[in-house]
């Protein structure tokens, strides 16, 4: 569902980038001060500073916890990475991929989840041309913020109702549809395809990419979280 | 450290092996609409999950894959690093 360059219009992908760039702007604030605690001055200078240097302000610090949910972090968006290379065929001639939104926004919450596949999004673009750079800001506001952050809320929102493994199938899976509507949608913006053509073929097929999706994000978070837990 | 990445290792692995080489679900649908000539190919290092100088096959794919798993694990060390410069937290915490 990566939209390569030529598809968007150049302002309307720039504006899709002001707005990714926003919403990551606002989660790497919120991942910061998670990852970190205030911790008083006078405690760092009596653990080895100068006896002059004892001051009653405070000052963040990453926290070993912190530094813990970084390292996951990364091993959460190899993952994402390494599963979205693997093709599956669906039906006659296409094939999907997982996205693996709602896998990392369950695991790391939904700040550090989004961020996670806007990494995993930059290096495909960057390093692999898997998605345009200048549809980079597109790609993001569909598959990181409709399908990792957006969808951890809905996930929130039902879990208490139909419980976590259920939510966590309907999410998965919403997560692709919502992304390539949103995909379709800006396509159809742009008049690169009409909508009345784009949209209801990219829903049609991704709703059956989201079966996949949901069973694959169970899967993974049931062995990722037993691979945690033998660590 | 290697342990914690074996997972994703094995699945590019494998993904270079078995991954279907269909058109994704975007992919089909732009072809279907005949949009797919619009599409610029990206002149990235590593287009295509391949290494340049060993074709298309799938042990370029594995190493294209296993490069990919690296650079994240890079891009998180510097995060890491640039949040402790940041924040001025020493390498090690002292001993209580």
């Amino acid at each position: 569902m990566h939209i390569p360059d030529g598809f968007l219009d150049p302002k309307f992908s720039g504006g899709l980038l002001g707005a990714a760039l926003s919403v990551l702007g606002f989660c790497a604030a919120k991942v910061m001060s998670a990852v970190t605690a205030l911790v008083p001055e006078r405690v760092l200078a009596a653990a080895g500073n100068s006896i002059g240097n004892i001051r009653t302000a405070s000052r963040r610090m990453l926290t070993e916890i912190g530094e813990k949910k970084l390292a996951q972090s990364a091993q959460v968006a190899a993952l994402i990475f390494a599963a979205q290379t693997l093709n599956f065929p669906v039906n006659s001639g296409t094939s999907g991929h997982l996205i693996g939104g709602v896998f990392a926004s369950v695991l790391l919450g939904p700040f550090a989840g989004t961020l996670v596949l806007a990494v995993v999004l930059i290096v495909q673009a960057f390093l692999f041309a898997d998605g345009g750079v200048h549809a980079l800001g597109a790609n993001i506001v569909n598959m990181a913020i409709l399908g990792s952050f957006v969808s951890y809320y809905i996930y929130a929102g039902i879990k208490r109702v139909i419980g976590e493994n259920l939510s966590i199938l309907f999410t998965a899976w919403l997560s692709v549809v919502l992304a390539a509507s949103a995909c379709a949608l800006e396509i159809g913006l742009a008049k690169s395809i009409p909508l009345s053509d784009i949209l209801p073929n990219m829903f049609k097929i991704h709703t059956l990419i989201g079966i996949f999706e949901a069973f694959i994000t169970i899967g993974l978070l049931k062995v990722f979280r037993k691979i945690e837990n033998n660590s | 450290m290697i342990r914690k990445y074996l997972f994703p290792i094995i699945t590019v692995i494998i993904a270079a092996v078995v991954s279907s080489q269909n058109p994704d679900g975007l992919e089909s649908v732009s072809k279907m609409f005949g949009l797919n000539n619009s599409a610029k190919e990206g002149n990235a290092l590593l287009a295509g999950y391949q290494i340049p100088f060993l074709g298309n096959n799938p042990l370029s794919s594995a190493l294209a894959g296993i490069a990919g798993i690296l650079t994240i694990l890079l891009i998180s060390h510097l995060a890491t690093h640039l949040i402790k410069k940041l924040t001025h937290t020493p390498s090690k915490q002292p001993a209580e």
